[in-house]
């Protein structure tokens, strides 16, 4: 059963498989776990909206047309789920921001520019604050273009908007994250 | 930098410039350093976020969803879910508290009055003992009267209410639920539409099972007011006056080759002037005879009679046609059939598995077209056949194991026929396999 494809899987489902679903979920609870994760910052607001997502589309397999794949059908319950959840709690940054008593983002000091040693440890953690503190938009867009590899097309179907509002969605989300890392350079750099 | 420069450079590593855009990228590259180190750095960044560690998710986290599935897929057989929702409701502890609240308040009201009461009680008596001792004869005299008094208005009501309920009953139904309530009524041998003449057809009326997969039951069946053994015609007359103020219906057929049954049905409908429509699946399996995998038939009707019924379910000889009557008589596939309103819950479980319910509210009846209108309509577009037909059908088939039939079919149908303004019985019947 592994070996068949998503809408053959759904199809078995619909008529009474529901084994077929677990392998639905063994397909894509990775991604759908990772886009929460990076979409909520938060371990436990994750693994709830994860949960959430397989049981909502399951509940609601019978409405999946088929027109677009399923995947993006189910992206797009994560995302309005991870809205519903962000909604319930106070707004944070990050998951692995260190703040101070004041609120403002304390990172760890090293004399050597960020910049040049950005794929490392740091930098990556550097990238998750910035990442984290973009809107849910740009972030999810920027995730499910350079994590899952989606098109402006995928992306649209994913988060419900049309083709046009991706593009600048993401154009913006780019640049505005080039400013933060900026931001974060030179406070770094000030320390 | 240019707002269009810009576009030029998030395209690009998007993935996404356009072919006709690339000259000009490049020639904004080879002009401008600033761009070329802007491309760079949002190379970088783009780099930096695919090298993210990915998240994997726990076996802890799988085993959760996985079992969360597993309640929701039981829960739409047993309808578990309604409960649950509810009591994951934040309000839900509130309601429970304010209402524990509430019954206590109540019950101690009674209780202090009661107790005032028999303090006052005791006064009284200890005043008018004497004068009690002399009427206490008279008080007892009067309590059988009174008591036998109740005990008739109660007994009226019930048959009054049996009587609304007469639907005749099946006691090989009731050998699938021994535990079902068992009320031994006395026939009404000598008048009504059952006694003429028996046919060997036993008919069970009373609310089936909530779900259409006909899960047996083997709680007692609270909900049956009257049960009753007939042997004799369903008449149109006597489905009119069940059915006579319901225009949705439920009819279940308990049949021991319900494909066959299920032919027979739809080649009925066809005959009486219904379009009928059916999914590819069914065709097939109707078409493989030897194929004795248990699925389910499940027919709905909308714009339906009380004698369309009668002469569907081939317990009465129709009077349009001689084909017609041919095809009606052989009608007897069917052992046994439950018979019953459409409740609220079925029109849920019907919302939920299959994407729609019946109307609300039908209106009064309307004939079907007559037989001899239809077969040119369904020659053509099959959707188009179906928006022309005043009647239509639906006939599916789904497991037996879950009642899932919201296929494309289905979707179709729906498209096809919610711009028609459909009056009469909306009947939904589902046959059953014994097998």
């Amino acid at each position: 059963m592994n070996s068949l494809d998503d809408n053959t899987l759904i199809r078995l489902v619909l008529e009474g498989n529901t084994s077929a679903f677990d392998v639905i979920v063994r397909r894509y609870n990775t991604k759908v776990y990772s886009l929460a994760f990076r979409l909520l910052n938060s371990v436990e607001d994750a693994e709830d909206v994860a949960q959430d997502t397989f049981s909502q589309a399951f509940k609601a397999l019978g409405s999946f047309r088929g027109t677009a794949k399923f995947y993006t059908w189910l992206f797009r319950i994560t995302y309005n789920l991870a809205i519903s959840q962000r909604r319930k709690r106070k707004p944070a940054l990050s998951l692995n921001s260190q703040t101070d008593s004041q609120g403002e983002i304390t990172l760890p000091s090293d004399d050597a520019s960020p910049m040049k040693n950005m794929e490392d440890e740091e930098g990556k953690s550097m990238m998750d604050k910035a990442l984290g503190m973009l809107s849910l938009d740009h972030r999810a867009g920027l995730v499910l273009k350079e994590i899952e590899g989606f098109s402006y097309e995928e992306i649209a179907l994913s988060l419900g908007v049309p083709v046009g509002t991706v593009r600048s969605r993401l154009h913006r989300a780019r640049l505005e994250l080039r400013a933060i890392l900026e931001k974060l350079d030179k406070e770094r750099g000030d320390l | 930098m240019k707002k269009h420069d810009l576009k030029l450079l998030t395209s690009y590593v998007d993935g996404e410039l356009h072919a006709s855009m690339q000259s000009e990228l490049n020639e904004l590259l080879q002009n401008s350093s600033e761009a070329r180190e802007l491309l760079r750095l949002l190379k970088q960044d783009a780099l930096m976020i695919r090298n993210q560690v990915p998240m994997e998710c726990s076996y802890e986290l799988t085993q959760k969803i996985l079992a969360k599935i597993k309640v929701r897929s039981l829960s739409r057989i047993g309808h578990l879910n309604k409960r649950d929702d509810l009591m994951m409701r934040p309000w839900f502890s509130l309601v429970a508290v304010a209402a524990i609240l509430a019954v206590t308040t109540f019950i101690s009201f009674y209780a202090v009055n009661a107790f005032l009461g028999v303090q006052a009680n005791d006064l009284e008596k200890a005043k008018k003992s004497l004068s009690l001792s002399q009427n206490n004869e008279t008080r007892e005299k009067k309590l059988p009267a009174n008591l036998n008094a109740l005990e008739t208005e109660k007994a009226d009501q019930i048959a009054m209410l049996e009587k609304q309920n007469v639907l005749p009953v099946s006691p090989e139904i009731n050998k699938d639920n021994e535990k079902s309530v068992k009320i031994n009524l006395p026939l009404e041998t000598d008048k009504g539409p059952f006694t003429k003449g028996t046919q060997g057809k036993e008919l069970l009326a009373a609310p089936a099972n909530e779900a259409f997969n006909l899960i047996r039951i083997d709680a007692p069946l609270p909900w049956v007011l009257r049960k009753k053994e007939v042997s004799g015609e369903v008449s149109g007359k006597m489905l009119a006056k069940v059915i006579n103020n319901e225009t949705r219906l439920k009819i279940e057929l308990s049949c021991k080759d319900n494909a066959a049954a299920f032919a027979q049905l739809k080649m009925n409908l066809s005959k009486m002037g219904y379009f009928v429509y059916s999914d590819v699946n069914t065709l097939m399996r109707l078409k493989n005879k030897n194929d004795k995998s248990p699925v389910n038939f499940m027919v709905y009707l909308e714009n339906a009679n009380a004698n369309d019924l009668a002469r569907l379910l081939g317990q009465e000889k129709p009077a349009l046609s001689k084909e017609a009557a041919k095809v009606a008589a052989t009608t007897s596939f069917w052992e046994a059939l439950v018979l019953s309103k459409i409740s609220t819950n079925d029109r849920k479980t019907m919302k939920s598995v299959l994407g729609f319910e019946p109307a609300e509210q039908g209106g009064s009846f309307t004939n079907a077209t007559p037989p001899n209108e239809t077969p040119e309509s369904a020659k053509g577009d099959p959707l188009q056949s179906l928006k022309k037909n005043k009647s239509s059908a639906l006939a599916v088939s789904f497991p037996a194991a879950q009642n899932l039939v919201n296929s494309a079919e289905v979707k179709q149908y729906l498209e096809a026929t919610k711009s028609s303004s459909l009056s009469g019985i909306k009947v939904l019947i589902v046959l059953r396999t014994d097998n």
